[in-house]
């Protein structure tokens, strides 16, 4: 009795490190940084499209890079991947410096890229089959990268994908699918993912991001850039919001979660007490104020009680309000 | 294997294009088997015989030639391959397939296609963030395809070699040595080689696959009407080795039998397939290095 107790242990163990087996691609410890941004800046001739990025990404983080157009996401994960040169600082992923090494950088992460271009000639199946040779396999789903990573031809049943099919037949939407197979199908400890639900319907999109989930909880590092700030909010750790190349604000979703927006109107002016517990900001206008508090709420409520209110809105800081704040009403 | 893997689907991508550019090479050597027929057992016999009956002296047959090949009819006779070519002897006139301009011109398009559709082409279509998304480096995707092209190149040559022995045998023409015609078609494949290398090189630059096929077109017309033109007026003349097709000689390989040649007007010897073949491995070398240099822009 004991001895099968000590098996079923060692089963159960073996398989919670089997499915989160990164082991093959010698990734460091959770919580250790696989991602340092040193201001890496990028000039296109006068065009500032990256101004002295400063970051650090831990294993196992999901990070959000937000911005409108031309912020310069884009081209800090083009510079990840080593598609372009630096103007100045460096990147390095996984402790292989982004240009000078970037096969070595590759060959840790998979990349989604934001303007879909698949081979059109060949078919889901042989378009896997040929990044999976690219990537050293003899083919996909046939050798898989590490153990508990799913098979390409499941994944794509499970989401209505026919592989024999040639990509040139396939919709936006399903070529977006298969896209999504081999950035998971290639197992990498870190993945690049530009806009990855573009294009997905909600219910595929969901798939996805409880997918995202997972690879996290498997120590999975990933770096998305996104317009939806709901989905940025509903899966990462982290975000960087971009404006004009320069890191705006990174804010961890956490903290923002601790955060509340209390506006109160009084029905005249009064003198508000220089510090009151957890107020983080204040804004004052005539009669009307308002205050961004961290944690409990019972230091300012008690002095407004005191207060003769006219009006009281509460709300949680979201993410949506510190992107207004930083790009105003800029999608 | 990354490189072997990407030389593979490179070959896939390219094959119903190359068995039409070999069908029509192979098509075209027969068609002047045929040609070559017809002059020789019908119209050179006609003209002989016309040419006796007017009790012409060899002296007057002369003027008449050098009067027939004046203007245009001088650069078409240089086109063909100048005064290498005896309408009386069958195995000159077969050799005009080989350096007709229109077996340049399909020649030139394989290189200059293929060459701008792998680099510049691929940023293009966007595909090339795909691949460079993978692990493989700049400089592996352009010997991929070398690679590919040490495939492709010599089943052209092989398509020309063996048009021409279909037309020898179909058309029993007398005192043809095919070997000579190996050497040529293997001059062929060092001007494609050539071609594309060069065009590598602008492909490694660019980002437009029309744009560099159209300047590397219009450098090769510029190339061709020098060599073309050196060989009318000696002021040209010291350009020709500039050219690429100075570098393509496959009547004097045809007829001398030989790898390596003494050009008339020039007094040096060369070996012209291997002139060409450097030229195209250095463009090949040349545009790894540009490549692995450069940015990689963002789809358009």
């Amino acid at each position: 009795m004991q001895l099968s107790q000590e098996l079923l242990f060692v089963f159960i163990i073996s398989y919670v490190f089997a499915f989160c087996d990164t082991s093959p691609h010698n990734q460091p410890g959770k919580g250790q940084s696989v991602v340092t941004i040193e201001r890496l800046t990028k000039h296109y001739g006068r065009v500032v499209a990256l101004d002295n990025l400063t970051l650090q990404i831990d294993q196992g983080e999901i990070v959000g890079l937000l911005g409108p157009n031309g912020s310069g996401k884009t081209t800090a994960l083009r510079l990840l991947l080593g598609f372009l040169r630096p103007t100045a600082g460096r990147a390095v992923v996984a402790g292989f410096d982004c240009w000078r090494q970037s096969v070595e950088v590759r060959r840790r992460v998979s990349y989604l890229p934001g303007e879909l271009r698949l081979y059109e000639n060949l078919t889901g199946r042989q378009f896997l089959e040929f990044l999976a040779r690219l990537r050293g396999w003899a083919a996909s789903g046939a050798k898989e990268p590490g153990n508990g990573i799913p098979d390409a031809p499941g994944l794509a049943r499970q989401w209505g994908l026919d592989l024999d099919r040639p990509i040139r037949t396939l919709s936006s939407g399903m070529k977006h699918k298969l896209a999504l197979i081999s950035v998971v199908v290639a197992g990498t400890p870190i993945a690049i993912l530009d806009e990855p639900t573009n294009t997905l319907d909600p219910a595929m999109r969901e798939e996805f991001l409880a997918l995202l989930r997972q690879w996290r909880n498997c120590g999975r590092t990933i770096i998305l850039s996104s317009h939806v700030l709901s989905e940025v909010a509903a899966v990462c750790d982290r975000v960087a919001i971009l404006k004009q190349g320069r890191l705006a604000a990174l804010e961890r979703l956490s903290d923002l979660r601790e955060l509340r927006r209390v506006r109160a109107r009084l029905a005249r002016p009064v003198a508000v007490p220089g510090s009151v517990p957890g107020v983080e900001a204040e804004e004052n206008g005539q009669r009307t104020y308002s205050w961004v508090v961290r944690g409990s709420l019972q230091p300012l409520l008690r002095w407004l009680a005191e207060q003769e209110v006219e009006d009281l809105h509460l709300e949680p800081v979201g993410l949506e309000q510190i992107y207004r704040r930083i790009h105003g009403d800029t999608p | 294997m990354t490189v072997w893997a990407l030389a593979r689907k490179v070959a896939y991508d390219w094959r119903w294009l190359l068995v039409l550019t070999a069908l029509v090479l192979a098509i075209y050597e027969l068609i002047w088997g045929k040609i070559t027929d017809r002059i020789y057992r019908q119209f050179m016999p006609l003209v002989n015989e016309l040419l006796a009956l007017a009790q012409l002296t060899p002296w007057a047959i002369k003027a008449l030639e050098k009067r027939f090949l004046e203007g245009p009819g001088q650069i078409i006779h240089t086109l063909l391959g100048g005064d290498l070519v005896n309408l009386n002897d069958p195995a000159t006139v077969l050799t005009i397939g080989y350096v007709h301009p229109f077996v340049q011109f399909v020649l030139c398009l394989w290189g200059v296609g293929r060459g701008a559709a792998a680099l510049a082409g691929e940023i293009d279509r966007g595909t090339m963030e795909l691949l460079l998304a993978q692990p493989i480096s700049r400089r592996q995707i352009v010997y991929a395809h070398l690679l590919a092209e040490a495939w492709t190149l010599p089943i052209l040559a092989g398509a020309m070699v063996l048009g021409t022995a279909l037309g020898v045998w179909g058309f029993a023409l007398p005192n043809v040595v095919l070997s000579g015609y190996v050497i040529a078609a293997s001059n062929a494949l060092a001007l494609a080689l050539a071609v594309g290398g060069i065009t590598m090189v602008f492909s490694a630059m660019g980002q437009s696959l029309w744009k560099v096929a159209g300047g590397v077109l219009l450098l090769l017309l510029v190339m061709f009407l020098v060599n073309l033109f050196g060989q009318l007026w000696p002021v040209l003349q010291p350009y020709r080795p500039a050219t690429l097709f100075f570098y393509y000689q496959p009547q004097l390989h045809i007829l001398q039998n030989a790898w390596w040649l003494s050009l008339p007007d020039f007094s040096y010897r060369l070996c012209p397939p291997l002139v060409l073949s450097v030229i195209g491995l250095v463009g090949y070398l040349l545009a790894a290095e540009i490549f692995h240099r450069r940015d990689i822009p963002a789809p358009l």
